[in-house]
């Protein structure tokens, strides 16, 4: 199969948030060592749920002594928000077969759904279909290998590499977010998101910022019009 | 738990999380969907997007530390001047990024 413009772009767009990508999955090939998961289970969970979030959740409530029903179900609850994102998508995939859209949508996660809307809001988004995949098949190496590298490390990685490692992410999307504002109501979606999900997170660890998000976009859709 | 045992773990919650991601395209991929739904898609979006910047430097792991909070906002309002100034997204990242790490080993 060809490789498009587009989907080169997308790899290209994806490089500067790997490193807080790798990090991520760093800490949970850890903490999932840490909780006593067998290195193959550590994998075929990253494999199949291919979101950090629920990792993580799925680990706590694993340590706790929580039956496999509980676990498979907070797994489940933690990633509601690929719903929203996988909505949001499905608008800007609509001439793709559907085929491809079900084979493609395991890799749905906020990385590559953020970078593909900005992608859609330019002049000319070209073919976001490839542009998403661009951005997803890098991504691919990037958590299964620091999952790898995480079980590997245990305990023993360098503080300030972990630190500066996990800023890239941030910052990134940060800079994304300066050169896309675009109206007042979108400065009131961004800041909004900023100050209420820590708060919300703190009190629903796992659902705040997926409340907070459709809340917030609920709110002042309705307030525009 | 055993191996089987966390295998079947990511069975369920793996499948479970495909439903979640598939079934939009499946139900609504097909339709446009109208103006207030498409604001309501991107304002969540926005949302989603600033969540994740403030929950990743106010509390990495869910743990809140002042002093690290305060390195990484440095570093975030510098990559932020440097972009304003330079317009190079990747100098403006891995300058900020640079500053946070030589700040955390100084102080």
């Amino acid at each position: 199969m060809a490789v498009s413009n587009d989907f080169r772009r997308g790899m290209r767009v994806c490089v500067p948030a790997l490193p807080t990508i790798f990090t991520i999955f760093i800490g949970y090939g850890m903490a999932a060592q840490m909780a006593n998961v067998p290195p193959l289970g550590a994998f075929a969970m990253t494999v199949a749920i291919y979101a950090a979030p629920a990792l993580y959740a799925i680990l706590d409530l694993s340590i706790s002594g929580a039956t496999l029903f509980q676990l498979i179900t907070i797994g489940i609850l933690a990633n509601l928000r690929f719903f929203v994102m996988s909505v949001t998508l499905s608008q800007m995939f609509r001439d793709v077969p559907l085929k491809r859209l079900l084979l493609w949508a395991q890799f749905v996660a906020m990385t590559p759904f953020l970078l593909t809307f900005f992608q859609s809001r330019r002049e000319e988004p070209g073919n976001l279909f490839d542009y998403y995949r661009g951005i997803s098949v890098p991504m691919i190496p990037a958590i299964i290998g620091g999952t790898a590298v995480g079980i590997a490390l245990g305990g023993n990685a360098p503080a300030e590499l972990i630190f500066g490692a996990t800023l890239f992410m941030p910052i990134y999307f940060s800079l994304l977010l300066a050169i896309d504002i675009k109206s007042r109501y979108e400065m009131a979606a961004v800041g909004l998101g900023f100050t209420l999900t820590p708060f919300l997170e703190t009190l629903i660890p796992g659902w705040g910022m997926a409340i907070c998000a459709v809340g917030i976009g609920l709110t002042l859709s309705l307030a525009e019009s | 738990m055993t191996l089987n045992q966390w295998l079947f773990v990511a069975l369920g919650a793996g499948v479970g999380t495909y439903i979640l991601r598939a079934a939009p395209f499946l139900l609504t991929g097909r339709y446009m969907l109208g103006g207030r739904a498409l604001k309501f898609l991107i304002y969540t979006a926005m949302s989603f997007f600033a969540g994740v910047v403030s929950k990743s430097l106010i509390m990495w792991k869910g743990e809140f530390d002042a002093v690290e909070l305060l390195i990484k906002l440095t570093a975030l309002i510098v990559a932020l001047a440097l972009y304003a100034r330079l317009k190079s997204v990747l100098l403006s990242l891995f300058s900020g990024v640079f500053l946070a790490v030589a700040l955390k080993y100084f102080m």
